[in-house]
């Protein structure tokens, strides 16, 4: 058995009296892909939120490292090696490309050089646009350059929420690339997706969720195969 | 030759239809080539996966957006091109997915302010028959009453609409709805945020509002309302209807499950 780097067990958490997780449990091995897929309203973003310590969580547990992170705030797991790329909202638009990156990299001292060439290596797009106003960049740089944020702190496991979302597919798949380039190098990637079928296709495991709970847990493939998934999104039992 | 013929009838029914319309953000098409139409009487669903370009269709028929090309016929008039209010006062009104209310207004002054054409919108009669005034208001406020007390908000008359729950807020935009006494009315996810016990009493409120004769065309995620109230159900993808049918149809479409897979 791979050694879990991130382990959710019955996660129940909301906003307010509303719960949209009501006992969601997920594993997330050392430099795995893994999905988590369901029509809207399922509580997959909130589910990402809750790992990151944006919402509170009412119940259950969530072990990072073999560690209880529960209650923890964001700016300390991102001192433990986890980073988070929310939806929308993830590069400070008024900043340059390079700005951007420093951001990413604020709870460090040291000398950046090495990490923001590694970042340009792997996304020459924004490497070309460094000193640009992030606000100028397109979808895809924009993403790219979340992500190359998100890479600066070298973190161990990358939490993605939506990357393709708003993008038009060749740009889409150019992402979903970059994505599979950070898992090789090392990293594990724990993605939220509209996109099934891609996601899927490039993921180790994945999860479909539905109100709130696992439906099912299967490989990429298998699900991806499995025709019941596609009717859940129509609001098939 | 039979289905022909039931198109001609069906056509006859149209309250809404639109033609072959388009609408580009940039280099983005949005909406491309959508044509549908909407019988007098229905619930019609529009769904699909997200960025399908459902509310920015929404926002072509409503006025909100000006299409590229394309038509959009409302009880055979055109109304492509015209002002959202003007559109309102032919009778289609839509609803937000992040409900509007006048936040520093009272739930009574919110649904009073509805309807149009007040006879105290005009100066001459403020000053001059403040008794026409009074008695049109005095109309309009006891409908405003009987309205909040059918979506159960009579209680909360002197609240200011800013201090609602989310679900309220959506219970206070039914009621403007019902206050403006539209023909067909074009919902934006109502169900969004909303919990499963407000969702049933939702449900039973566009049910009861159809049986008076209004028409709705809703876009919605939520796969339960759609299936139990619905009918037909057109479904858009990347900024094109799909396909259209009744709802078992719908749920059975390999390439409606498709879509909604992402390809």
């Amino acid at each position: 058995m791979i050694m879990a780097i991130l382990e959710v067990e019955d996660l129940v958490s909301g906003y307010s009296e509303v719960m949209i997780l009501n006992g969601v449990s997920i594993h997330c091995g050392d430099n795995e892909i893994v999905s988590i897929i369901g029509p809207n309203g399922a509580g997959k973003s909130t589910l990402m939120k809750s790992i990151f310590g944006l919402i509170s969580v009412k119940q259950g547990s969530v072990a990072f490292d073999g560690r209880s992170i529960i209650g923890m705030r964001p700016n300390q797991l991102v001192k433990l090696g986890m980073s988070y790329v929310p939806q929308e909202k993830n590069v400070f638009p008024s900043l340059t490309v390079e700005e951007n990156l420093q951001m990413g990299a604020f709870i460090r001292n040291d000398d950046l050089t090495g990490s923001m060439d590694r970042v340009f290596e792997l996304f020459p797009f924004i490497a070309d646009k460094r000193k640009s106003v992030s606000g100028t960049l397109s979808g895809g740089g924009r993403q790219m350059l979340a992500l190359g944020r998100a890479l600066m702190l070298e973190p161990r496991l990358l939490l993605l929420d939506e990357p393709s979302a708003g993008l038009a597919p060749l740009v889409r798949d150019e992402i979903f690339e970059k994505v599979m380039e950070i898992q090789q190098s090392g990293v594990a990637i724990l993605m939220v997706e509209q996109n099934a079928k891609k996601a899927l296709g490039m993921s180790d495991r994945g999860y479909v969720l539905v109100m709130g709970k696992n439906r099912y847990e299967d490989t990429g493939e298998a699900l991806l195969a499995n025709p019941e998934v596609g009717r859940l999104y129509l609001g098939g039992a | 030759m039979a289905l022909e013929m039931n198109v001609e009838m069906k056509n006859s029914d149209d309250l809404l239809k639109v033609e072959g319309i388009c609408k580009s953000f940039g280099k983005m098409l949005a909406v491309n080539q959508c044509s549908l139409e909407v019988s007098k009487g229905t619930i019609t669903a529009l769904i699909g996966p997200n960025g399908a370009g459902k509310t920015t269709l929404f926002n072509l028929i409503s006025g909100f957006h000006k299409p590229d090309t394309g038509k959009v016929f409302l009880k055979g008039d055109r109304i492509d091109g015209l002002r959202p209010d003007k559109i309102f006062h032919k009778g289609l009104i839509r609803t937000f997915q992040i409900s509007r209310e006048l936040e520093k207004m009272t739930l009574l002054e919110n649904l009073m302010l509805v309807p149009g054409q007040q006879e105290g919108e005009i100066i001459w009669n403020a000053w001059f028959r403040p008794w026409r005034v009074r008695a049109q208001e005095k109309q309009v406020k006891e409908r405003a009453l009987e309205t909040l007390r059918f979506v159960e908000l009579f209680h909360l008359k002197d609240e200011y609409a800013g201090n609602l729950s989310t679900g309220q807020k959506r219970l206070l935009e039914i009621a403007r709805t019902m206050m403006a006494d539209p023909e067909i009315v074009l919902l934006d996810e109502p169900g969004a945020g909303v919990n499963p016990t407000l969702m049933n009493k939702l449900i039973g409120y566009i049910h009861q509002l159809n049986g008076r004769g209004i028409t709705f065309l809703i876009v919605e995620h939520n796969m339960e309302l759609v299936m139990t109230i619905c009918d037909p159900i057109i479904v858009m993808n990347a900024g094109s209807i799909l396909t259209q049918g009744t709802p078992p149809q719908i749920r059975n479409d390999e390439r409606v499950i498709n879509a909604y897979l992402g390809d």
